[in-house]
């Protein structure tokens, strides 16, 4: 596993010994909050307890849509947003070139974005640092191909899975299948097959 | 109780909605009578999802408004059903009249109460405006910190209940609890069911000989109707407490009347609510840097637990009280007013700072814990002890 | 760290019981909702203004204002959300949806 090297404006108290916290942008209708619950599940099968919360509010298709979650191996039970995310998911392409989306990305921290780009390029348009790690894979095309519609969330969730190796694909892929039942779900395991082998990484 | 010490348990990942919706399930109750309102809306969904599958046997009305969702509840209750409703902000202020018959009547009466701003300006996000408007009306009043917790006290509420025939209430925060998904560990249903096992039997419209309900009562002796209904609020404490201890057996979970962290700290934080999680992760962090903070964190609060709370007291110089709601020209916010109050009547002298804060949803971060316990460790001589914090 | 009594800055004055000046909406930028955006082309568009009737937003503007006889239309991309409808009830189908990325020119019309 990732071992990241905390630098919290607050210090973190000892006893967290591993603590992910992770951002997800999307727009209404893509599948960014089903996205947190959906790593919020996979996670869970790998013993770690988890939380997972959209940004309150009405939600409204189209609508720029963030959802968090927290991995940890005790308890979670601060409800604060996350803030100062280790890992950031950008589900919607256009938000790919808005700096907003990755504010507050630790020092060592890692975008994972939906984009028909290079990492490079998506780099250079969000002003991400050297010492934080971006990666891209064309989620769109893939939940077209795969799925037959645009709910690029399943191969976000490889990709991560993929680069930060902090659960194994297979429980995403295992957490997709029980929460979309039948042919759904044998198409979105898919979606998440691809979009791990399709990351790339930078 | 041997045959509840080892259940399976099954953990799930749930909001804090469907938490309450399956404890629901499992309860064996006879009569849902509910009508949605954000954020309480999922609970009224998953029910009628379960109703619609089967896997809730009991009668689900769909009603036109909270005021009759609480009315055939009364009803149901009054036949000898075990009934449960759900609401927040604006239905629990429109069910407001039924309340009072609800806990006049002595109905052991379960509701689940998804914490909301209320009206105007207009707000869905959390705060507790709602019940504590209520807060009067005669009702058991619990709060949940997460999902779970939100889980086991919707099971207890129907054994207390029964018990003292009061009805409960348990508050889950709108949003951060609704709409939040963790891992809650669900008890199966047999266990469930066992303990709750079937309302007792009590004077009922069903009745072979009639009986008549809601009689009017005259200065002769209205009062010591309330009389006795405040006596048996106050004395709840003692069946709570042994309904959560045969729940401890069954689950080992044990929410209790209030949690306490960093015992005989300096500065106390008295919280309600979700948020607590919160403050405990700052003190927790504080603590390592060796600051004197800690939390107490009520899980009543009616009765309200005194015994357990000045208990909690020792050691304790500074209480910071946080208020989720106003009580507009008042001394100070409703729980304050509470602490202040039963430190009196003890004749307890503690530094009491109370403060409003986190209407509306406004947000409550680990940074602003951390603010506002520093704020009470030093208190200067610009020292003041009643303000609204509105983070930065 | 500032004292925690200081009442933090709003977004907007506040004013007693929350009222506010009316028109408000304008000024309230709503295009961050959007995927795809309309596009009129004027060669097709015929002035006749289904779009204006069926636009849940008051997102279809007229292109000569001053004018006082018929006009084509141009679409306010400070509100237009991006649904569609314009586009699905277009008799002339002048009206199509573009990825909101590409380049056109300001007042929605080729």
């Amino acid at each position: 596993m990732n071992k990241y090297n905390y630098k919290h404006k607050m210090p973190r108290p000892e006893r967290w010994l591993m603590l992910y916290e992770i951002r997800i942008h999307g727009r209404g209708g893509q599948g960014a909050v089903s996205a947190g619950r959906l790593l919020g599940e996979a996670a869970s099968g790998a013993g770690f307890y988890v939380q997972s919360f959209p940004e309150f509010g009405a939600e409204r298709s189209g609508a720029p849509v963030t959802a968090y979650a927290r991995l940890a191996d005790e308890p979670i039970e601060t409800r604060s947003p996350v803030n100062r995310p280790d890992f950031i998911l950008i589900i919607d392409p256009y938000l790919a070139v808005n700096a907003k989306s990755v504010m507050g990305l630790k020092e060592e921290g890692m975008v994972i974005s939906n984009s028909d780009r290079s990492p490079e390029s998506v780099r250079n348009s969000l002003g991400v640092k050297a010492a934080q790690k971006v990666a891209s894979v064309n989620a769109t095309k893939i939940a077209v191909e795969a799925i037959g519609r645009n709910n690029p969330n399943t191969p976000i969730l490889g990709a991560w899975a993929a680069v930060s190796r902090v659960i194994p694909v297979s429980l995403i892929i295992e957490a997709v299948k029980k929460s979309f039942p039948g042919n759904m779900g044998e198409a979105n395991a898919e979606a998440v097959r691809r979009g791990a082998a399709e990351v790339i990484a930078n | 109780m041997a045959q509840f010490e080892s259940v399976q348990t099954r953990k799930s990942l749930l909001t804090g909605d469907e938490a309450v919706a399956h404890a629901v399930r499992q309860s064996n109750v006879d009569l849902v009578a509910a009508y949605p309102i954000t954020p309480q809306t999922i609970i009224v969904e998953r029910i009628a999802d379960f109703a619609a599958s089967g896997a809730f046997t009991g009668q689900f009305v769909p009603v036109e408004s909270e005021h009759s969702a609480m009315s055939a509840c009364i009803g149901g209750a009054l036949a000898g059903a075990r009934a449960f409703t759900a609401t927040a902000s604006q239905g629990l202020a429109l069910m407001h009249e039924m309340l009072y018959a609800a806990s006049g009547l002595r109905l052991p009466i379960s509701m689940a109460i998804a914490n909301r701003a209320l009206n105007s300006p207009l707000n869905i996000h959390n705060d507790h405006t709602d019940v504590m408007g209520s807060i009067d009306s005669g009702w058991i009043q619990l709060f949940a910190e997460n999902a779970e917790e939100a889980y086991d006290r919707v099971i207890q509420s129907f054994r207390i209940a029964e018990a003292v025939n009061l009805p409960v209430a348990v508050n889950l925060d709108g949003f951060t609890l609704t709409h939040s998904t963790e891992p809650v560990e669900m008890l199966s249903d047999e266990a469930v069911r066992g303990f709750v096992g079937r309302p007792p039997k009590r004077d009922s419209l069903m009745d072979e000989a009639p009986k008549s309900f809601g009689l009017m009562s005259l200065p002769d002796s209205y009062q010591f109707f309330k009389e006795d209904q405040s006596r048996a609020t106050t004395g709840s404490g003692v069946t709570i407490s042994q309904v959560e201890g045969e729940y401890v057996k069954l689950s080992g979970r044990d929410h209790g009347a209030l949690k306490i962290f960093g015992s005989g700290s300096k500065v106390m934080m008295v919280m309600l609510g979700s948020y607590a999680g919160t403050a405990r992760t700052t003190a927790r962090q504080m603590k390592n840097g060796g600051e004197q903070v800690g939390v107490i964190s009520l899980g009543w609060l009616r009765p309200f637990p005194e015994r357990q709370f000045l208990d909690a007291l020792e050691g304790v110089e500074t209480l910071m009280i946080m208020d989720r709601s106003v009580s507009y020209g008042a001394p100070a916010g409703p729980l304050a007013s509470d602490v202040m109050s039963l430190l009196y009547r003890y004749g307890i002298k503690r530094k009491v700072i109370a403060v409003t804060y986190g209407l509306g949803g406004r947000g409550f971060l680990e940074e602003d814990a951390m603010r506002l316990f520093r704020y009470a460790e030093k208190s200067g001589p610009s020292f003041e002890s009643f303000f609204f914090y509105g983070g930065e | 760290m500032s004292d925690p009594r200081v009442r933090p800055v709003g977004p907007y004055p506040i004013s007693q019981g929350g009222w506010h000046e009316g028109g408000s909406s304008k000024a309230y930028v709503t295009n961050d909702w959007r995927l795809e955006k309309p596009v009129v082309d004027l060669e097709k568009c015929v002035g006749c203004l289904y779009c204006w009737v069926y636009c849940p937003e008051p997102a279809i503007d007229l292109l000569d204002r001053a004018g006082k006889g018929p006009s084509k239309v141009r679409i306010d991309y400070d509100h237009c959300k991006g649904c569609g409808i314009c586009q699905q009830v277009c008799p002339p189908k002048a009206i199509k949806m573009v990825p909101e990325e590409e380049e056109v020119a300001n007042n929605g019309s080729i």
